[in-house]
This record gives C-alpha cells, structure tokens and sequence, in this order.
C-alpha cells in the first residue's frame, strides 16, 4: 500500500471517531432544551 | 449530574455574548467559511493563479498558515455543540445533510494537513484535499448559519 492511503486511512478513522460521537451525545442535557440543530 | 451540567455550563458562557448557542455556532461558522475562503484565495496565489494579489511570498503564506489555523480554531465550539450535545440527528433532509457533512469535517481536515506535509503525492492532491474541506465547510455553512440568518434571525 503506496503512502498515498495514509491521509485516507486517518482520515477514515477520525470520521468514524466523530461519527460514535455524536452518536453518544455524551453531553446532551437530560432534559430537551428545545434547541433546534444549526 | 456532573455530565448534564456541561451543557448548562457551556450554554451560560455562550449566552453571556450571544443570544443563543445557535446564535453562537451560527457566527461561529460564518468566521471560519471566511477564513476559508481566504485560505483559497491565497492557496491560489501561492499556486500562481490571482495574480492581482500581492506577489507571492512570506507575507502570502504567513497569511494562508493562519488564516487556517484560526478557521480550525472557530470550528471548535461548533464541533463541541453539534457533535457532543445536540448529535447525529435525521429529522428533515436539511438536518440530515448537516449531520452526515459535519461528520466528515474533521476527517478531510487530517487527511488534508497530512497532504501537505506528505511531499511524495502527486500534484494534484493538495489542492483537491484543500477545496474538499473547503467545499465541505461551505456546505456545512449553507445547511446552519445560511438558514438561521434566513428563516430565524440575523443577528448575535
């Protein structure tokens, strides 16, 4: 695999990160503050 | 609960000077498509092309090196709300491009700063990496801030 896969595969690996993130909200208040997404 | 109180917490800080949160991400973003927007601009000088610019050399490269790092730096109360308080979420088309977008910002930003340290791609990778995560910025833009400032309201 040439070099040039580096920047793809961190890449990769930091949109998935991002992804289980948001996913998890891990600071989303317990109760709806009515915020609309922007 | 010490993990429902981040929220609060930011929120109170960020109300001390905007209206609201979304205020806050609105503007927020709004700095850093500008910052890329000037990270194009000069890109394409220090590529040759603009040549009504400033001629290329220290002056235009100091300015593309921070003019990107200041635009990160603004995209990070936005990554903080979208991602770790509000989340992935899919409850119009809008909404869902804004999520599935935002979600891949950071990743086309790592893989770009590698770009650029990587001399031995080909001629053509740096700028397409750079006008991805431009683009990409752009979009993200237009599916927040571009609707709030038109259907909410414009203002801080």
């Amino acid at each position: 695999m040439g070099r040039g896969w580096r920047p793809i595969l961190v890449g990769g690996v930091i949109v998935v990160a991002v992804f289980a993130l948001a996913q998890a909200e891990i600071f989303a208040p317990s109760t709806p503050a009515g915020d609309a997404v922007a | 609960m010490v993990i429902a109180g981040v929220s609060e917490t930011y929120t109170d800080l960020v109300t001390t000077v905007f209206s609201s949160t979304i205020a806050a991400k609105a503007w927020f973003a709004t700095a850093a498509v500008i910052l890329a927007l000037v990270q194009v601009t000069t890109a394409a000088r220090i590529y040759g092309k603009l040549r009504f610019l400033p001629e290329r050399g220290r002056a235009i490269a100091t300015t593309h090196r921070w003019s990107g790092r200041v635009a990160f730096l603004c995209t990070l109360p936005v990554f903080f709300h979208c991602v770790t308080i509000l989340g992935f979420q899919t409850p119009d088309a809008r909404v869902a491009a804004h999520s599935l977008l935002g979600t891949f910002l950071y990743g086309v930003f790592a893989a770009k700063v590698l770009v650029v340290r990587d001399h031995s791609l080909p001629a053509w990778a740096l700028p397409s990496a750079g006008l991805t995560l431009a683009s990409l910025l752009l979009a993200l833009w237009l599916t927040s801030s571009l609707w709030y400032f038109t259907t909410v309201r414009f203002g801080f």
